[in-house]
């Protein structure tokens, strides 16, 4: 099982629900030390009540969306403030969902800004020689198995998470001397706040079909927490640009 | 731009942790590789419009040479 020192520092973007909360609790839980990420300022007050080790989960709210080519200062700023850090996990997201016929291509950028370009500008912050502590470094994408498999009304969220594949394996190239492995997770449905919003669309009859073709069931965001943090660990310490499927077998 | 402001822009790109100044020797310095001089071409473009080539950049000696290459743009 993963370990981590107190002074083994993570970033954590959307720490506020979902995955993104349930890996701040794990590593937090773990012993490692957590700078939790978000925008909403009350989620992440409950987030801090909530970990194992409250002095070592630190909060900032940031809205990611906005001024990305300041991001990586700001991540700059987030090491001094912290200390150098030892990984990063970019599990902020959104999804929407459209048929061809409804895509607003502004929308799209605005997702794509959100999905992608703001973990490309979180990851060049991320490869600075002056915030990372160098080998034993791990960058951590939130993807989604939507990437892989087609599913109507999911083609820019699945194209701005392929976008995340594509960019972890070049990444890795890049970086692997300096000692950072970069790696994505690809998620199959979880039972998160996401899903919950698109209920509309994501309704108990759906869930309970889509469960049914899941070999282990849907999935919950504790199961998705545990090996990002197998990933952050030096346990995975010879495992760089992959993009592992965590889904239940649900894409088999 | 200001000078102070460029500098700091240079620091950032060779992602060093201490202060620089002009008379700073890149050649010697660990920081100044290949990913540092890709960064210096991108903001040159970025900040000043203007395209480092090749040849200007394998000339460059000191942090004042890259300086000058902005003299121009610089207040």
């Amino acid at each position: 099982m993963a370990k981590f020192e107190r002074s083994d520092i993570f970033l954590v973007t959307g720490a506020s629900s979902g995955i993104g909360r349930q890996t701040a609790l794990r590593i937090n839980e773990l012993g490692g030390s957590v700078i939790a990420t978000a925008r909403r300022a009350q989620k992440l007050a409950d987030l801090k009540e909530k970990a194992t080790h409250p002095d070592s989960l630190f909060i900032e709210e940031k809205d990611l969306s906005k001024d990305l080519d300041d991001l990586p200062k700001w991540v700059l700023s987030l090491s001094k403030k912290y200390g150098k850090l030892k990984g990063v996990v970019m599990a902020a997201g959104v999804c929407q969902i459209f048929s061809l016929k409804a895509i607003s291509i502004q929308k799209t950028k605005e997702l794509f800004d959100i999905n992608f370009f703001s973990n490309l500008a979180l990851a060049k912050g991320f490869c600075d020689k002056r915030v990372n502590i160098g080998s034993g470094s791990s960058m951590v994408f939130v993807s989604s198995v939507g990437s892989m498999v087609g599913e109507a009304g999911l083609s820019e969220y699945s194209a701005s998470k392929g976008a995340i594949n594509s960019a972890v394996r070049s990444l890795a190239m890049e970086h692997g001397k300096l000692g950072i492995r970069v790696n994505s997770v690809l998620p199959g449905i979880v039972r998160t706040e996401m899903i919950e919003m698109l209920g509309d669309i994501y309704d108990q009859k759906y869930l309970d079909e889509m469960s049914a073709k899941y070999p282990l069931g849907l999935g919950n965001p504790q199961d998705v927490a545990d090996p990002i943090c197998f990933l952050l660990s030096d346990e995975a310490r010879w495992i760089t640009g992959q993009n592992i499927v965590i889904d239940g077998g649900g894409s088999l | 731009m200001k000078k102070s402001e460029l500098l700091e822009e240079i620091k950032d790109a060779l992602q060093r942790e201490q202060p620089i100044d002009e008379s700073m020797q890149l050649s010697d310095s660990e920081e100044w590789d290949s990913l540092s001089t890709l960064a210096i071409i991108s903001f040159y473009d970025r900040l000043f419009s203007k395209t480092l080539k090749f040849n200007e950049i394998n000339k460059v000696k000191t942090v004042s040479d890259l300086v000058n290459l902005a003299s121009d743009k610089l207040e």
